[in-house]
């Protein structure tokens, strides 16, 4: 019968019943059940169908008892859609972000590839970029990797967001 | 025979409550006490549901009240009896039973069914 309640205590610990209270139906429970044993009376007598089932009869003790801790609310639970649907637009303007500078990058080194080589000729720099003397690809360069890593954040809230919201369901 | 175990079960079922508010109006009891009382009256709870969660909800219903006490050469126990609110339930339940069960005296008295 030990085993039981060790089933049990295992299943408040799930549960999140504080300790005193585990403990304190652990203690009533174990000395019924001891009791019982000492006057030849089986556990079924004391514990009814719940005998077969260590677990759903303290999830149901428990849950009887009020002392599981509350789930969220249901404003909690409304606004996560909220927040998974801005990670996923974050996602994607990084994402365009990303691809559209590394497009141009694509672009101007092509450009630059095509300019004559003579010794008069300097590649011309795109509109916006090139000034202090960097070139777009230098310029680029840290904006790209702020997206990248943006996007990367992003993408780990949202598995992370998920995987959260699959323990609680 | 399964059948008349079944529907005694279901019949207990909805009054367990009130049973075990009854057995602890006699007194105060803790729990494996409640089951030995039910069990002298012919109310066995094998094949119920546990009656643990069932005095959890009366506690947390402020049908009963508790408190630990030393139980005969054993560790303290945990004691119940009838809250005021718990006595006020026991009687419009003990009321309702009589009704329902009046009702259907006066149904199945009757009733005298010869079954070749």
């Amino acid at each position: 019968m030990s085993d039981f309640l060790q089933q049990c205590r295992r299943e408040w610990e799930r549960l999140g019943v504080p300790d005193a209270v585990a403990n304190e139906m652990a203690a009533d429970l174990a000395a019924d059940l001891a009791d019982a044993q000492a006057e030849g009376v089986s556990a079924e007598e004391v514990l009814g169908t719940g005998v077969f089932d260590p677990r759903a009869f303290a999830a149901a003790w428990a849950s009887e008892r009020g002392v599981i801790p509350a789930a969220p609310g249901p404003r909690d639970v409304s606004r996560k859609p909220l927040v998974l649907v801005g990670l996923a637009t974050f996602m994607v303007i990084g994402l365009l972000g990303t691809a559209m500078i590394a497009l141009r990058l694509h672009t101007t080194s092509m450009a630059v590839a095509r300019e004559p080589q003579g010794l008069l000729a300097f590649p011309t720099p795109p509109r916006g970029f090139g000034m202090h003397g960097l070139s777009f690809a230098e310029q680029a360069l840290p904006w790209i990797l702020v997206l990248v890593v943006a996007t990367l954040a992003a993408i780990a809230a949202a598995w992370l967001g998920s995987r959260r919201q699959r323990r609680v369901a | 025979m399964a059948s008349e175990t079944r529907r005694r079960s279901e019949l207990l079922r909805g009054v367990l409550d009130l049973c075990l508010l009854a057995v602890i109006e006699e007194g105060p009891a803790y729990g494996y006490e409640m089951t030995k009382r039910l069990r002298a009256r012919g109310l066995s709870i094998v094949g119920e549901g546990s009656i643990y969660p069932l005095l959890g909800r009366l506690e947390r219903e402020g049908l009963v009240e508790t408190y630990r006490a030393a139980s005969n050469g054993g560790p303290p126990r945990k004691y119940y009896r009838p809250s005021r609110e718990g006595r006020q339930a026991l009687a419009a339940g003990a009321s309702e039973w009589r009704a329902t069960r009046d009702a259907i005296d006066a149904l199945l008295a009757p009733v005298n069914v010869e079954v070749a």
